[in-house]
């Protein structure tokens, strides 16, 4: 257990200090949510920017997300998997800790947004914040378990900035980030609940605005993120296997 | 403590690199691999490390079997790659530090700063990335693994090329030190002369391995000897010796003291400015006219005697006397012939 725990530190230690990525991305996503809400607030009322900034807390991780798992992605398979298997470990444990690790990293990164939304606007209990971090954590489990079962079939990892363009635009705009799910026509409704974003941003106005516990969007998203995360965990080990 | 490998089979796309592979390396012995490049070294080795998986077969590291129990087996393992797998971007202490705390928890940065130190890296390179590194230095990194940890065996994959003179003699050093504490060595390589460390050494071809012995041909040592005294049957006499093998005599030049004599004799000042003393064979009157100069030459003719009497030895010796350190025999020997030994060295051959 020792070098497992020392493995994930080094993984954590790694994905945190990254600052020359991370920093940018929170500072734009905190800048993002802060102007919204002050102009929407002021343009369409209060009811409307509680609506986006929820959206963008949610959304503030897909980028992150989408930038470390294709980092994480040629790790394992390219520049760092040699190394990695040489050292007192399983596979297994690699893949948990570097998964984990870029969970990690897209959990905070909302989790900076939400402290920042608290503070400008959602002004909420810390039981319900709570509830929002369990949200949040499930989502970025979700995603990036979509983002590594991607990764690990791209045949050609140079490639892999053309999938983050299209992924990032599909989990932006196939979404509830902007509008609520009841402003879409009926038809339109199933491809954004493809959208993993969908389910914890709902959670999270139902809690927010109308004070209630959906746990419906909720146990949807946790199976959605078992079974993502596993999907995900099982493509980068097979992907590991077939080059060993 | 061991290593143990059974009909072990490893293929690449469209290539069979080991085939039916069987190898056992016990503890406290250093079993050499050679082979030509592309032989399937390096994947042997990456196999026992666990990086690679096998095909079919079976690897057992230390009792433990590396595809069942990969963490457990690879716990016992230091490999010294033949290419770094570190990361490029990092310094060397930050990285063999991340790299060997999983073997040693207590090791700090003060240890490993210390041991890259006295494998004659320099300060300055410890700043610097391990890509902005000459090869040789890149190499100490990886070598610095197998004096960082402790584990029960040793992996190493052709360790000490780029290594300078210095360096490599450590490292000769270091893989003793490492055999004597018992510990189970495998190395491969592609120079016979690093593999003459091993007890057993492995030829590894078309995917087998096969026993391979190299005939251990000892430099036959020579010595030099400047003796006064000298007589002509003294050779054959010599050569009878059974250390000796042969013996050739050349005439010792003449001393200083020698030719002062023999210059005033002749009635040249050996100390005037313009004298400039040539040694030359043939008469050097004769070669003075011709070149149209004027000077005092002296023929200097040995008388016989002499020029026995005053030689240097040449003396090759056996295979087995060339093992023997001290040369007291020999002195004695010469001394036994009735000569002064006036001087008696070793000499390169």
């Amino acid at each position: 257990m020792r070098e497992i725990r020392l493995l994930w530190s080094q993984f954590l230690q790694a994905t945190f200090t990254n600052w020359g990525v991370t920093l940018p991305l929170i500072f734009s996503n905190l800048l993002a949510l802060t102007v919204f809400s002050l102009g929407f607030k002021h343009l369409v009322g209060e009811g409307f920017a509680l609506n986006l900034s929820i959206g963008w807390i949610a959304l503030s991780m897909v980028t992150i997300g989408i930038g470390a798992t294709i980092v994480m992605t040629i790790d394992l398979t390219v520049s760092q998997i040699h190394y990695l298997l040489s050292l007192p470990v399983s596979l297994r444990a690699i893949l948990i800790g570097k998964i984990g690790s870029v969970v990690a990293l897209a959990t905070c990164a909302s989790l900076v947004v939400l402290l920042c939304g608290q503070f400008l606007l959602l002004h909420t209990t810390a039981e319900r914040l709570a509830f929002l971090f369990i949200a949040l954590i499930l989502q970025a489990l979700t995603l990036i378990g979509m983002l590594s079962t991607a990764a690990a079939f791209v045949r050609d990892l140079t490639k892999l900035a053309v999938l983050t363009n299209f992924l990032i635009g599909a989990l932006q705009y196939a979404s509830v980030v902007y509008f609520p799910i009841a402003s879409f026509p009926v038809y339109v409704r199933p491809i954004l609940y493809l959208n993993p974003l969908t389910y914890a941003i709902n959670f999270s106005r139902t809690l927010l605005v109308r004070g209630e516990i959906d746990f419906i969007p909720l146990g949807i998203l946790a199976g959605w993120s078992i079974f993502w995360a596993i999907l995900g965990y099982r493509g980068l080990e097979r992907r590991i296997e077939r080059s060993r | 403590m061991n290593i143990v490998v059974e009909q072990l089979d490893k293929a690449f796309p469209g290539r069979s690199i080991l085939h039916h592979l069987d190898l056992r390396v016990d503890a406290g012995e250093i079993v050499g691999i050679i082979g030509s490049n592309a032989s399937g070294k390096s994947t042997l080795i990456q196999l026992l490390s666990g990086i690679l998986r096998p095909d079919h077969g079976h690897i057992t590291i230390a009792g433990v079997d590396i595809v069942q129990h990969p963490a457990r087996a690879k716990r016992a393992i230091t490999t010294v790659y033949q290419e770094t797998l570190f990361s490029q971007v990092v310094r060397p202490v930050a990285v063999l530090l991340s790299y060997a705390r999983f073997y040693n928890p207590r090791l700090s940065t003060k240890d490993v700063r210390k041991v890259l130190l006295e494998l004659g890296i320099l300060e300055q390179d410890l700043r610097k990335p391990l890509f902005k590194l000459s090869g040789g230095t890149k190499k100490k990194v990886e070598f610095a693994k197998c004096l960082l940890g402790d584990t029960p065996i040793y992996l190493f994959d052709e360790p000490f090329t780029g290594f300078d003179a210095i360096s490599r003699k450590m490292g000769y050093n270091t893989l003793k030190r490492l055999r004597a504490q018992g510990k189970a060595i495998l190395l491969c390589d592609h120079e016979q002369r690093v593999l003459r460390l091993s007890d057993r050494m492995l030829k590894l071809q078309e995917g087998h391995l096969a026993p391979i012995v190299i005939e251990e041909v000892r430099q036959k040592m020579q010595v030099e000897a400047e003796v006064k005294g000298w007589r002509e049957e003294l050779k054959e006499e010599l050569e009878k010796l059974s250390e000796v093998e042969e013996i050739t005599v050349q005439t010792a030049p003449l001393s200083e003291d020698e030719v002062a004599a023999v210059l005033q004799k002749a009635g040249i000042d050996p100390g005037a400015n313009k004298t400039k003393v040539i040694y030359m064979d043939g008469e050097p009157d004769k070669l003075l006219e011709k070149l149209g100069l004027s000077g005092a030459a002296a023929q200097v003719m040995r008388t016989p005697d002499k020029i026995s009497s005053h030689v240097i030895l040449t003396i090759t010796l056996t295979e087995e006397a060339s093992g023997l350190d001290n040369l007291d025999w020999l002195r004695g020997a010469l001394t036994t012939q009735g000569l002064e030994v006036l001087r008696l060295e070793r000499i390169e051959v």
